[in-house]
């Protein structure tokens, strides 16, 4: 009966963050009738690639997922505001609920996975992101359920969670290929643990799905390329090209305000210790405007590395397995982005936020104790201050004017 | 224990069965996997469309080809390009989506976008721009400013949104294993070697041949 009440309780909860992130997400999402940024490429790509196996006009080397996902928000909502943007509003909102449960399943304190939901909750990138197209919101989303579901399977032994866990980290890998490097890292784990527990026969569940079930699912994604009369050696030969082709990505292939706009926004080595931002003024009428920003929360963001650090310390002091897959996961995905030789962007970023603030979380409840909740409603404040900048809300210039005056509006 | 004996140790049964599963479980992955590639490789193999007997026809306009090859159904198809200059240049979405649903004119169709038409509407997935010999040192010169193109020592190879475009010669001419279909503008005709009119007579290797009347650029 306690156990039904416990069950009913953490539903609700996560019930409740559930409608609080889409909410927040979703609000005033149709203000922006025209395809914005890259929703312009990735609306057409969804139809071309779904219904004829073409990648264009989107950046046709990325894997393919995305477009599945965009297809089925425009058949579902239609080819209207709602249709482009409501699958990342979903998935956004999905990620939030998905990263408190992969904390309470291996945070060993009881409020750190609620401040790190939180967190991301209300993260001025992380709303502005799922208020649009990009695949780094499905991407984070699948991750952090690839996590979360890899270690159910491990203390919980169903072979459901691992299959799970495979699908997750197939998907992942259809939306990013730098999804390889966590995934690779995730498989080491619970191989490592798997053979301890049990021996050499311990390694078919992290073989079997961390590694044959998330290949069909990627090779699945191509299904509509296939359909176009390619063969498997053509598949192969597709992806040297697609390689080849990322790595010749620079910022002189954009038009001068694109240029301009993305320049601002590069560099993953900024991301937490610079503030970085790009956006435009949407409208202005004396002392009201309205603005939409791509920017890092550096407030809270510069906190991320250093909590990171405190994790890893702890990690290995007590040799905690769940505190280092945290830290490595992060690093598993920041590591590659910041030894990239091509221009990597902010929203880059969006896939470290479970990690990084799972990190924040646990270092706001066990070392700052009393101040825990204060630091947190004050971290929660500070976003939901910057909401409106990240959604075209309209503003009093007096009270956000300084502010705006220190981020990088490109069209002023 | 002796060979043949039977155990009485249930902790021995039980890491037997873990092991038996343990290899099942890889094993059918395995199988799985193998069996969507193969399951892949045969479904784009058997994609592929052609037509039912070797055509040779002359066009008007370059971009005629489209309706050619459209009511001909080809699908999936390897097509190699006979002119000195090769031009491919994105086409108005309304027009590709038109284009896809229905038969009948296409708008905006012109001589620089219907090849992206036609790898857009599942026509082509691979092009061959064959160059006239005598063209090549300047084709090599001008592709080779471009970092993302590769050249093997005997033909570059590029991409259009993902489209393997290879840029050669009539010496470098592939051998293919499917016949395909064929662009050729006859202006340059004469500055294609014996192999190439080999290459256009062979029913095995082509069956939509297209003949347009163009003109030279020297």
């Amino acid at each position: 009966m306690e156990r039904d009440t416990g069950r009913l309780n953490i539903l609700l909860i996560l019930g409740a963050l559930f409608l609080a992130a889409f909410l927040v997400r979703f609000y005033n999402i149709g203000a922006v009738t025209v395809r914005a940024g890259d929703e312009g490429p990735h609306i057409p790509s969804a139809s071309n690639y779904v219904e004829r196996g073409y990648f264009g006009p989107d950046a046709w080397y990325h894997p393919p997922l995305k477009h599945f996902i965009h297809y089925l928000g425009l058949r579902v909502f239609g080819n209207n505001p709602y249709g482009w943007r409501m699958m990342n509003v979903v998935l956004g909102s999905a990620t939030v609920v998905m990263t408190l449960l992969f904390l309470r399943e291996n945070l060993p304190l009881k409020k750190a996975p609620y401040f790190s939901a939180g967190l991301l909750l209300l993260d001025p990138l992380h709303v502005f992101f799922s208020r649009s197209t990009v695949e780094e919101v499905p991407f984070a989303f699948f991750i952090t359920a690839a996590a979360y579901f890899m270690f159910r399977g491990i203390r919980r032994r169903g072979e459901i969670w691992w299959l799970l866990c495979g699908v997750s980290w197939g998907c992942a890998f259809a939306l990013k290929w730098y999804a390889l490097g966590i995934a690779a890292m995730a498989v080491l784990l619970a191989l490592a643990v798997e053979i301890k527990r049990r021996g050499w026969s311990g390694m078919s569940l992290p073989v079997t799905y961390g590694l044959v079930v998330p290949a069909v699912i990627y090779m699945s994604a191509y299904i509509p390329w296939f359909l176009n009369g390619h063969s498997i050696a053509e598949w192969f030969r597709m992806h040297q090209d697609a390689l080849r082709e990322m790595r010749n990505v620079n910022l002189e292939r954009f038009g001068p305000t694109q240029m301009l706009f993305f320049s601002r926004i590069a560099g993953a080595s900024r991301w937490f210790v610079q503030p970085v931002s790009a956006g435009f003024e949407m409208m202005r009428s004396g002392e009201r405007a309205a603005y939409v920003f791509i920017m890092n929360n550096l407030p809270v963001w510069i906190w991320v590395l250093p909590s990171l650090c405190a994790v890893f310390v702890v990690s290995l002091k007590k040799r905690w397995t769940e505190g280092l897959f945290i830290v490595a996961a992060f690093s598993a995905l920041y590591v590659p982005l910041l030894a990239v030789q091509r221009p990597i962007f902010l929203y880059s970023s969006l896939p470290l936020l479970p990690f990084a603030f799972s990190g924040l979380g646990y270092c706001l409840e066990r070392y700052c104790r009393q101040w825990s909740v204060p630091l947190f409603i004050a971290f929660m404040l500070w976003s939901a201050f910057l909401y409106p900048l990240t959604t075209g809300i309209r503003i009093p210039l007096a009270v956000y004017g300084p502010i705006v005056e220190r981020l990088t509006v490109i069209n002023r | 224990m002796n060979k043949g004996e039977e155990t009485e140790d249930p902790a021995y049964d039980t890491r037997v069965t873990q092991d038996r599963t343990a290899i099942g479980r890889v094993l059918i992955a395995c199988a799985l996997l193998a069996v969507a590639a193969l399951v892949l490789d045969t479904c784009g193999r058997l994609s592929r469309k052609y037509s039912d007997g070797h055509v040779v026809r002359r066009i008007e306009r370059p971009w005629d080809a489209f309706s050619v090859w459209r009511d001909s159904g080809v699908q999936g198809r390897t097509l190699f390009y006979f002119d000195r200059r090769f031009r491919i240049e994105p086409i108005a979405q309304e027009s590709i989506e038109h284009a896809f649903a229905a038969k009948g004119p296409v708008p905006d169709l012109t001589e620089r976008n219907f090849l992206f038409l036609a790898m857009n509407t599942r026509m082509l997935r691979a092009v061959y721009h064959v160059v006239p010999e005598k063209y090549w040192q300047e084709v090599k010169e001008k592709l080779f400013r471009y970092s993302h193109v590769l050249y093997d020592g005997r033909s570059f190879r590029l991409t259009e949104d993902g489209v393997p475009i290879i840029v050669t010669t009539s010496r470098a001419l592939p051998v293919s294993g499917e016949p395909a279909l064929v662009f050729l503008n006859t202006a340059y005709r004469d500055d294609y070697d014996d192999a190439v009119q080999a290459f256009l007579d062979d029913t095995k290797r082509t069956d939509i041949v297209l003949l347009w009347n163009g003109t030279r650029e020297d």
